[in-house]
């Protein structure tokens, strides 16, 4: 026969299987003792200890990403200005040294003219093409606009 | 998306890192400590080891491929971390690892962190005298009540195997206790 007094409790919905569960987990950390003991407080303290190590370990993670992304940095730009100053000497089809000494030879060459000569041994020096090419003369001068 | 997969983003994700592993040390803190307690018998040991296993998941989070459960996946670092923490301090003692785990057994009387009746201390030396594995299975089914397939899980081992090794270690502990009793 049916109680006619209806039960005015209710429960939330899946109620009864979570209190299994929770029981499950309290019976287990019951068991889990057995016998050992913790210092008081000890679970408190753990999570602090915890804590304390990982944001180290997260700080240092941090910095050695920062520190990575300063290496690649550096490194694009060393390779940068390495690639500005050794490819316009590996481009040069004569070798570092003999275009040094070229330079110094033109400049030794230029010097001398100009202290020992005056304007007319110079020109008596060049060819007479060299000269007319040098000295042209127009007696109507034409600009561009 | 699973509710773990959601856990495991937020702990991956650095803005999320610190609040989701805060979650995770208070939700698990207790259950790994006593799985690495009573392989390792000794809190102190047991402290080192716990802290461990946290700072290896903190660490290796990124790696987790979600190809288990996370909580498997913890458990079965705690494991390695005890196995490997035993095979050191043995080996730094200049004793075998059954010979270790057998020395902090037999000194529990004096052991301020265990307060076992006589009968919970004949059990624990006689868990002590089984080989690692068994002892390991042991613990997780008799005294964690946990199911074979997570254990199988956590310890890479088949369930037929694990199935084998409690009965082995039921059936010594059983023989030694009635000899000692």
């Amino acid at each position: 026969m049916k109680s006619k007094k209806k039960n005015p409790f209710k429960v939330p919905k899946g109620y009864f299987n979570s209190l299994e569960k929770s029981l499950l987990k309290k019976n287990q950390v019951n068991l889990n003792a057995s016998g050992y003991k913790t210092p008081k407080n000890y679970f408190n303290e753990l999570e602090k200890e915890i804590f304390k190590k990982t944001s180290k370990i997260s700080k240092l993670k941090n910095s050695k990403i920062l520190k990575r992304f300063l290496l690649t940095f550096s490194g694009i730009a060393a390779s940068i200005i390495m690639f500005y100053i050794i490819i316009p000497y590996s481009i040069s089809p004569y070798p570092l040294a003999i275009q040094e000494k070229e330079e110094v030879f033109e400049d030794f060459i230029e010097t001398y003219y100009l202290e020992d000569f005056e304007s007319y041994e110079i020109f008596s020096m060049l060819e007479e093409n060299e000269i007319q090419t040098r000295f042209v003369y127009t007696s109507n001068p034409q600009y561009e606009n | 998306m699973t509710p773990q997969s959601l856990f495991v983003k937020a702990l991956k994700h650095p803005d999320s890192r610190d609040e989701a592993f805060t979650r995770l040390v208070s939700e698990y803190k207790e259950r790994l400590y006593w799985h690495i307690r009573k392989i390792v018998i000794d809190h102190d040991d047991a402290n080192d080891v716990v802290q461990n296993t946290f700072i290896k998941v903190h660490i290796n989070i990124e790696n987790f491929k979600e190809n288990s459960s996370l909580y498997t996946w913890m458990y079965r670092i705690a494991s390695n971390e005890s196995l490997n923490f035993i095979k050191s301090k043995a080996s730094k003692m200049g004793l075998k690892n059954q010979e270790w785990i057998e020395s902090l057994a037999d000194g529990l009387l004096a052991d301020p962190y265990f307060d076992g009746d006589e009968a919970a201390i004949i059990l624990q030396k006689q868990v002590a005298r089984l080989p690692e594995k068994q002892r390991i299975v042991f613990n997780m089914r008799y005294f964690d009540r946990m199911n074979y397939e997570s254990i199988s899980e956590i310890l890479g081992t088949s369930i037929g195997a694990l199935k084998s090794s409690f009965h082995h270690a039921v059936k010594k502990i059983k023989i030694r206790l009635s000899d000692e009793i």
